[in-house]
């Protein structure tokens, strides 16, 4: 597998407290995946503990990329910050913005590679805003949408 | 040594027969003590601890004292289950079977004796359908073939062949022993036991309402006796044989397909028993039995001619009982039971029906999908269903997608994948079942879902999977045009299924529930329409105008397939049971019937349907019709019903099967099809060619389209043009010989037109990247 050396500007959890450590495009796949589930769901960078839990079970295949999300979706902490179905219905709404990630996530990992890439975060804001106010088939519509448009913009 | 086996139960008969006759056999068996809470009228409350045992002693103590009934299995005693015990017998009640199977890892046997419900619904219900099917080495033993008659397939599929159960020995003893000539009883005797339990209150509250006769003695254990002289309660064994054999009969009160022993006691001990409609006794002998009581009417009668002492009908009721005593009789039951547990017991090795790994099912030992795969989604709830254990699909595209299936299957090398919500794990499993046990086709099944969150992210997990497999999916088949919007995050070559698109031939009418509804899910289809590699169609006037509705580009009509469906019906219809076709007999009632299978949509013109029908009332009142819809979906098509005073004309049988679909098409005044559009040729119609019912429809494009020059053979009507319709609708009526003959001609060029091989032609030609010809 190729191997590449790790970001100066890469945070703690990309490892950046040991520089010497070479990581493989997988390795930084998969913890780009863990930022972008805590960053998501629970609105905060990885813990040590939490990223090594999720790139342990990513990488030996214990677990999907959705397990990630599903499993922060369900923990305590995402209890407290996703409200709860009586408060106006904004739990699915929020769910569905978590929903928008896990688009990326599901075909062909295209949003951890925005991190990789250092292209940051082209139209992910709009998806977002946009699945907050819509349902399954929209943001589906939506995804299509915007997957095209960047396609556009990169062979351009 | 022989074997040890852990004997769930507590029924005091049971104890007496089968635990006693296991122990005959040379088996340890260790046996319970009956120490729930749950009052059972039936449970044996006698110390078991006395029982010889070669367990250890603090094991034997540990286990006599533990409630294995209605109860968790606690760790320790599971433990104890799989290290001490070769096999464990479990009878009786579905809710002990799944502690066992969580608790207990080696063979089971499930013994049952017949219930008043279905044990593979109740099994679902629970969610153990998964439990049961992917299990290593579990039976079930039926104690007789009509008691699973109206189980699920997968249920059945775990099934040994029948053993009967016997009566208890001291009602041979008793038979023997009795003073042929003691003097009878003017009473006819009941069994309603413990009648604070909510069955047997209903069974009591009926049985009250309808005979209210003091001649009755209502037999049974009880826990409190209402105030009801006739209920006799509690007695001795030898009190309760005496009374059963000098009374004048036995009257059997249950309508539902179980039976409990009393009457057959009663057999054994020579009194005749008079039973009603749909009983199990009545299904072990037939209505022609002198002891079938159609009505409570007939009932009556014949207790009263037996109290009465009319001893030529009890001897006539004895003799024809007989096939059903020797059912039950210790001398016929006992080597079967011997055989079969002996074989259970020593090779109890048994594959599982199928293996899970993540989300897939598959049949155990197949290798999944391989190089070749074709994709089916099918994640929505009610496509398919049961109807009498035997799993059905819905009329319009799930026979379509059945149709597609086969075709794939048998004139390709390609595995199919279909995906399934959680709830349809079962009916799909069961539907697909032939083609899944030849390991050519997998289940994708999903998680329960609690929100729509949740659904989405199983949605999600799908499309991981297909990409996972994408270089492999040569064709994703997706069967409607708005419900699987997640095909789009697949990239993969889509076929998509459209059959039609009523907004476009009728734009006033609202399809989902709203017109901004309607509107996603146009987008939804264009945006596949627009993807898609082929679109699948069934008529050339479908082909014509897709490309104008906005869901294919116009630029794009070349690649819409034109597919004729070949007659849908005929592989999953066969010739109805007995009790089905009572029951369907007593629906229709014996009347003249128009029939219009058929979803109750805008374009179907069911309110015309009903005017019609309430028009033709005037002429013939005793004419109904059978629809298979439900009235509600279009709100005037009720409200016309309720107008026009139709409720009592209208039979409807929603999600009947095809076997039922073929009945009354056979025994129709006729179809009577009123919709203004079709996307096809429609189904009903080929289906009443081929099953000889009169055609009465509207003269649709898709019908001219197909029957060309021979469509004067078929009875075609105006849209909605009332007086038409009556009059040809008397024409067939009148001359149902004539228009069936006149219609048979037509059949014939039918068939070569809309065969299974042109068919099969079409959809090779909307899959381009699977191989057809190279079928296995």
């Amino acid at each position: 597998m190729k191997t590449v050396a790790k970001a100066d500007d890469s945070s703690d959890a990309l490892g950046r407290d040991n520089p010497s450590t070479g990581l493989t495009v997988r390795e930084l796949e998969v913890r780009a995946l863990v930022i972008q589930a805590y960053n998501a769901v629970l609105r905060r960078w990885p813990d040590p503990v939490g990223m090594r839990y999720y790139t342990d079970r990513l990488q030996s295949g214990a677990m999907s990329e959705i397990d990630v999300f599903t499993g922060l979706l369900r923990s305590e902490e995402a209890k407290l910050i996703v409200p709860a179905q009586t408060h106006g219905g904004d739990r699915p709404a929020d769910r569905m913005a978590v929903l928008a990630g896990v688009f990326r996530a599901a075909t062909n990992g295209e949003l951890t590679r925005h991190y990789v890439d250092g292209i940051g975060r082209p139209h992910i804001d709009g998806l977002v805003s946009s699945a907050l106010k819509t349902d399954f088939a929209r943001s589906v519509l939506l995804f299509c949408s915007n997957k095209e448009s960047t396609e556009g913009r990169v062979s351009r | 040594m022989s074997s040890r086996i852990f004997w769930l139960g507590m029924h005091k008969i049971l104890r007496t027969t089968e635990l006693v006759q296991l122990r005959l056999m040379g088996y340890e068996v260790f046996g319970p003590d009956y120490i729930s809470t749950v009052y059972d009228q039936s449970a044996d409350l006698s110390s078991q601890s006395g029982q010889e045992s070669s367990l250890p002693e603090d094991v034997f103590r540990k286990l006599i004292s533990f409630n294995f009934f209605y109860n968790e299995i606690t760790e320790e005693i599971s433990e104890i289950l799989n290290f001490y015990f070769d096999a464990v017998i479990v009878t009786i009640n579905p809710d002990w079977l799944l502690a066992v199977l969580e608790a207990y890892e080696g063979p089971v046997l499930y013994r049952t004796y017949g219930q008043p419900y279905s044990l593979s619904e109740h099994f679902n219900a629970r969610g153990a359908w998964e439990t049961m099917t992917t299990r290593e080495n579990l039976h079930v033993i039926p104690f007789a073939a009509e008691t699973i008659e109206h189980e699920q397939e997968w249920f059945r599929q775990l099934c040994t062949e029948p053993v009967p159960y016997q009566i208890p020995d001291d009602v041979f003893e008793f038979a023997k022993g009795r003073r042929q000539n003691a003097p009878r009883r003017s009473e006819i005797v009941v069994s309603i036991p413990n009648i604070e339990n909510p069955y047997y209150s209903a069974a009591y509250e009926k049985f009250s309402s309808r005979f209210s006769e003091g001649y009755f003695r209502i037999l049974g254990p009880q826990r409190r006796i209402p105030a009801d002289p006739r209920i006799l309660g509690e007695m001795s064994r030898a009190d309760l044989l005496d009374r059963m054999s000098r009374a004048s009969a036995y009257f059997y009160i249950y309508n539902d397909p179980v039976c409990y022993l009393p009457p057959i006691e009663t057999m054994q001990l020579g009194r005749p028993v008079v039973f009603g409609p749909g009983s199990l006794l009545a299904r072990f002998s037939n209505e022609r039995n002198p002891g079938y009581a159609r009505t409570d009417e007939q009932a009556s009668a014949l207790l009263n001619r037996l109290l009465k002492r009319d001893s030529g009908l009890a001897r006539e009721i004895v003799a024809a009982q007989e096939p059903v005593r020797v059912r039950y009789d210790r001398a016929h039951v006992r080597p079967i039971f011997e055989r079969v547990f002996r074989r259970l017991l020593a090779n109890p090795a048994r594959p599982p029906a199928c293996e899970k790994h993540g989300n897939t099912i598959k049949v155990s030992g197949s290798d999944g999908p391989g190089d070749e795969v074709v994709v089916v989604p099918l994640h929505i709830d009610g496509l398919f269903h049961y109807v009498d254990g035997r799993p059905t699909a819905l009329e319009g595209i799930p026979r379509v997608v059945d149709a597609l299936v086969d075709t794939v299957i048998s004139k390709s090398s390609a595995h199919v994948v279909v995906s399934c919500t959680h709830d349809s794990k079962p009916v799909i499993f069961d539907f697909f079942r032939a083609h899944i046990s030849a390991g050519r086709v997998t289940i994708f099944a999903f998680n329960q879902q609690r929100d729509e969150a949740e659904a989405a992210f199983e949605k999600l997990r799908f499309v991981e999977y297909v990409s996972m497999i994408s270089q492999n999916v040569k064709a994703y088949i997706v069967p409607h045009y708005y419900l699987f919007p997640e095909a789009l995050l697949n990239d993969v070559p889509i076929t998509l299924y459209l059959p039609d698109y009523f907004p476009y031939l009728m734009p006033d009418e609202v399809f989902d529930t709203s017109s901004e509804k309607d509107a996603l899910n146009k987008q939804v289809g264009s945006e596949l329409g627009r993807r898609a590699t082929r679109v699948l169609t069934n008529s050339q006037f479908t082909k014509e105008y897709l490309p104008q509705t906005g869901l294919v580009p116009e630029e794009q009509g070349d690649k819409i397939v034109v597919a004729p469906l070949p007659f849908l019906g005929a592989k999953r219809a066969s010739s109805l049971a007995d009790y089905e076709r009572i029951r369907l007999e007593k629906a229709v009632g014996g009347r003249p019937f128009l029939f219009y299978p058929t979803a109750n949509r805008p374009n179907k013109k069911l309110t015309f349907f009903l005017r019609l029908l309430a028009f033709k009332r005037l002429e013939n009142p005793e004419l109904c019709a059978v629809l298979t819809c439900s009235l509600d979906s279009v709100p005037e098509v009720r409200t016309t019903a309720e107008d026009y005073n139709l409720t009592d004309a209208l039979v409807m049988l929603p999600g009947s099967n095809e076997s039922t679909m073929r009945w009354l098409y056979e025994n129709t005044a006729a179809l009577c099809l009123t919709s203004i559009a079709e996307g096809n040729f429609p189904p009903q119609v080929l289906e009443a060619l081929n099953y000889g019912a009169p055609v009465v429809a509207t003269r649709l494009p898709t019908i001219s389209e197909v029957a060309r020059s021979e469509v004067g053979k078929l009875l075609l009507c105006n849209p909605l043009d009332m007086g038409d319709f009556a009059e040809k609708l008397a024409f067939a009526m009148a001359n149902r010989d004539k228009i069936i003959a006149r219609q048979n001609e037509l059949l014939k060029s039918m068939h070569r037109w809309n065969s299974a091989e042109a068919f099969a032609t079409a959809v090779a030609r909307s899959l381009p990247h699977v191989q057809f010809g190279a079928s296995q």
